[in-house]
């Protein structure tokens, strides 16, 4: 799923985030063969064995030793969840489309009108003494 | 109630008051600089174009209709209110540009026109207006952190984590950190 979501991205990873769920070992290495570097929090018993992933002992040993740089990187996915329980709560949290095409269509349009009403509340924001 | 929260809640009080009339402006701003949808062969007559030309013709120009589209999108109308809410109301219609009033399946239609690389390019002039010149994403997220480091006000093994909360709107991917995007710094 990681992997199909960053496939489409052409430009450099950067920092990658993600929650527990994606904390795994080829999630791992594929996001530091693609130049990023992967910060995802520790699941329930997980342990430091590279079993042929180095970047995934990197990252554990990261998180063990300083816990406080890798926080301070993973705190910007606050950004992130906010963002999308803004869209949810603002457009809803289904499609009306059906087909796929149409369901991609549909929530360009949704992400277009949210920040045309982002860019509306900043200027009201500006104007209003 | 402290001062600033006075002043946003005015600020969005006034946008939904005046919802309809602030999209449309805005939409009006951005559109004229975007380029016409690939395959509109807007004809003004209904009937057959001619001998050698293919497709349904659209009835409406592309303007008026991704106007229409913005606006059922923003104020979270479905197709079915967006066309009684055109057929009603005429000034709104004279103002966006459109003769008459579409049906629900002609603005499906147009939806349907609008590809993917067009409606990101308007996204991206839609967000132009948000992002500082010159300043990339990465540069903004880098300067937050050294700023952050700098504060000495880091977060420490146990509080750290931020797994929830009110961060600032984005419009992009969820998993990599290009989605922490610079709108931030003007959003309201």
């Amino acid at each position: 799923m990681l992997r199909t979501l960053l496939d489409r991205m052409e430009a450099p990873l950067g920092p990658v985030l993600g929650d527990a769920a994606y904390a795994g070992r080829r999630n791992v290495t594929y996001v530091a063969d693609r130049g990023g570097e992967p910060y995802f929090p520790p699941k329930f018993r997980w342990t430091a064995r590279a079993e042929g992933h180095a970047a995934w002992r990197r990252m554990v040993l990261r998180y063990r030793h300083h816990p406080e740089l890798f926080h301070e990187t993973y705190r910007f996915r606050a950004n992130v969840e906010g963002a999308f329980s803004a869209i949810k709560r603002h457009q809803g949290a289904f499609l009306r489309a059906r087909s796929a095409v149409m369901q991609r269509r549909e929530a360009g349009w949704r992400m277009i009108a949210r920040n045309v009403d982002l860019l509306a509340r900043a200027r009201a924001a500006r104007e209003t003494p | 109630m402290p001062e600033d929260r006075r002043a946003a809640y005015r600020a969005y009080d006034r946008v939904r008051r005046h919802e309809l009339e602030i999209v449309t402006r805005l939409l009006e701003e951005v559109l004229p600089e975007m380029p016409k949808p690939r395959g509109w062969s807007h004809q003004p007559l209904v009937g057959r174009p001619g001998p050698h030309r293919r497709g349904r013709p659209e009835r409406f120009p592309w303007e008026p209709m991704a106007k229409a589209l913005g606006l059922m999108h923003a104020l979270g109308w479905d197709y079915r209110q967006a066309e009684g809410n055109l057929w009603v109301a005429s000034d709104l219609r004279r103002q966006i540009g459109l003769a008459e009033a579409p049906s629900r399946m002609t603005l499906w239609r147009a939806e349907r026109r609008f590809s993917e690389e067009w409606l990101r390019e308007l996204n991206e002039k839609v967000l132009a207006a948000f992002k500082k010149k010159s300043v990339t994403l990465a540069e903004e997220f880098e300067r937050s952190r050294r700023t952050r480091r700098g504060s000495g006000n880091t977060r420490g093994g146990s509080g750290g984590r931020s797994d929830s909360g009110g961060g600032s709107p984005s419009d992009s991917s969820a998993s990599s950190m290009s989605s922490a995007s610079a709108e931030e710094k003007d959003g309201g």
